[in-house]
């Protein structure tokens, strides 16, 4: 019951993440500037922590998302606690990793990345508290010889 | 004596499993980290990595003052004056960060003067590039946004730092729509405003940037013999004008 609640949360999150997502990587390819009531999203998505090697953080974003549901509505049992809680433990990482640019060396917020951290945030306490939970349920046990 | 087998503990391998995940997950977000940082970067030039200088500057000298192309106040101000600069020139760099925002203030943000940028391309291909991408804001009236953030993020002479990834940041931070300006600026309507200021360059004998003519708006216009860094002497001029 409750890995059920726990699952249908992390399904309804990184759908949210999606979105916000794939709105910063709209507004990129757009060439237009993100709604934005901090005033510093266009500080951040200029600063050199705004891309890797060319590609937008927002993109990897995007498809670190997908990739959550991806693997929460295709992968069953164990692959799928294991390897959804690892990749919301990346993106929690990395988001917390860009805050902390934003807050300390940039200066400026953009709100709309706040939001996704946020996202990530709960998405790595939900996919690893269902990875604690489940308590190895499932798992194949050895015969006693 | 009998030997028995002990099974393995379920709840013991999946902690490792856990713990192994969870070292995985720090390797891979710590590579992530590391790649973003920007430091190890060797394939841009450094003016297309460093963070956009100026955004916030701009963007408080400009907010509120119209624009239409390459012009910069009310059309009713009763002064203007046309300045012929080098996006590449260092000296223009200096009028706009240090000279050019105290008489923005004071005369045309009060509706007394009013600017026109006109582009001189005689440094080099970055100048002509750097020109074209004005023109191509200058259609979405945002050019003296451009423009302003362009020196703000000036490199180095002929280094050939002006590339699509470095316009692309500075249309970023002045708000302009890349990928219409983008368009615009591969036209040839967008050499225009290069061959008007040459031609404007050669009729009031400019032969060095940044130049400035001024006179009533509608002209005719005169050439300003200026220290760039002195902001009273143009105030001085642009008063002779408005008594």
């Amino acid at each position: 019951m409750l890995d059920r609640r726990l699952y249908r949360t992390a399904i309804a999150l990184t759908v949210v993440g999606i979105a916000v997502a794939g709105y910063l990587v709209y507004v990129h390819y757009a060439g237009i500037q993100p709604a934005c009531s901090t005033g510093g999203c266009e500080t951040v998505q200029t600063s050199e922590w705004a891309d890797v090697y060319g590609v937008p953080v927002a993109l990897i974003g995007l498809i670190g998302y997908l990739s959550i549901l991806a693997s929460l509505l295709a992968l069953r049992g164990d692959a799928q606690l294991f390897i959804s809680a690892a990749l919301s433990l990346v993106g929690f990482l990395y988001s917390g990793y860009l805050t902390y640019q934003e807050l300390f060396t940039i200066k400026a917020i953009c709100q709309w990345c706040v939001g996704s951290a946020v996202i990530l945030t709960l998405l790595a306490i939900v996919t690893l508290w269902r990875l604690l939970a489940s308590g190895g349920a499932g798992e194949e046990t050895a015969d006693v010889g | 004596m009998s030997t028995a087998y002990t099974p393995p503990n379920p709840n013991k391998r999946r902690n490792v499993m856990i713990a192994g995940l969870i070292a995985v997950v720090v390797v891979i977000a710590a590579i992530l980290i590391l790649v973003s940082s920007g430091d190890n970067s060797t394939t841009s030039a450094p003016a297309t990595n460093a963070p956009l200088k100026g955004v916030k500057e701009t963007k408080a000298m400009l907010d509120g003052i119209p624009q239409q192309g390459n012009t910069l106040g009310k059309k009713s101000a009763p002064v203007t004056m046309i300045e012929y600069a080098d996006y590449q020139c260092p000296f223009c760099r200096d009028y706009a960060l240090n000279t050019m925002p105290v008489l923005i203030n004071d005369y045309v943000r009060t509706g007394k003067l009013r600017m026109e940028f006109n582009p001189l391309t005689f440094i080099g291909p970055d100048s002509e590039t750097a020109a074209r991408a004005g023109a191509a804001a200058g259609q979405q009236n945002l050019e003296w946004n451009y423009t302003h953030l362009f020196y703000f993020n000036q490199g180095t002479e002929r280094s050939g730092y002006v590339t699509d990834a470095f316009i692309n940041k500075l249309y970023a931070g002045a708000g302009v729509n890349a990928s219409k300006a983008n368009a615009y600026r591969a036209t040839p309507a967008a050499a225009v405003p290069i061959a008007e200021a040459t031609a404007g360059a050669q009729k009031y004998g400019i032969d060095s940037t940044p130049s400035f003519v001024v006179g009533p708006t509608g002209g005719p216009y005169t050439k300003l013999e200026v220290e760039i860094s002195n902001a009273d002497a143009f105030k001085s001029a642009f008063d002779a004008l408005l008594k």
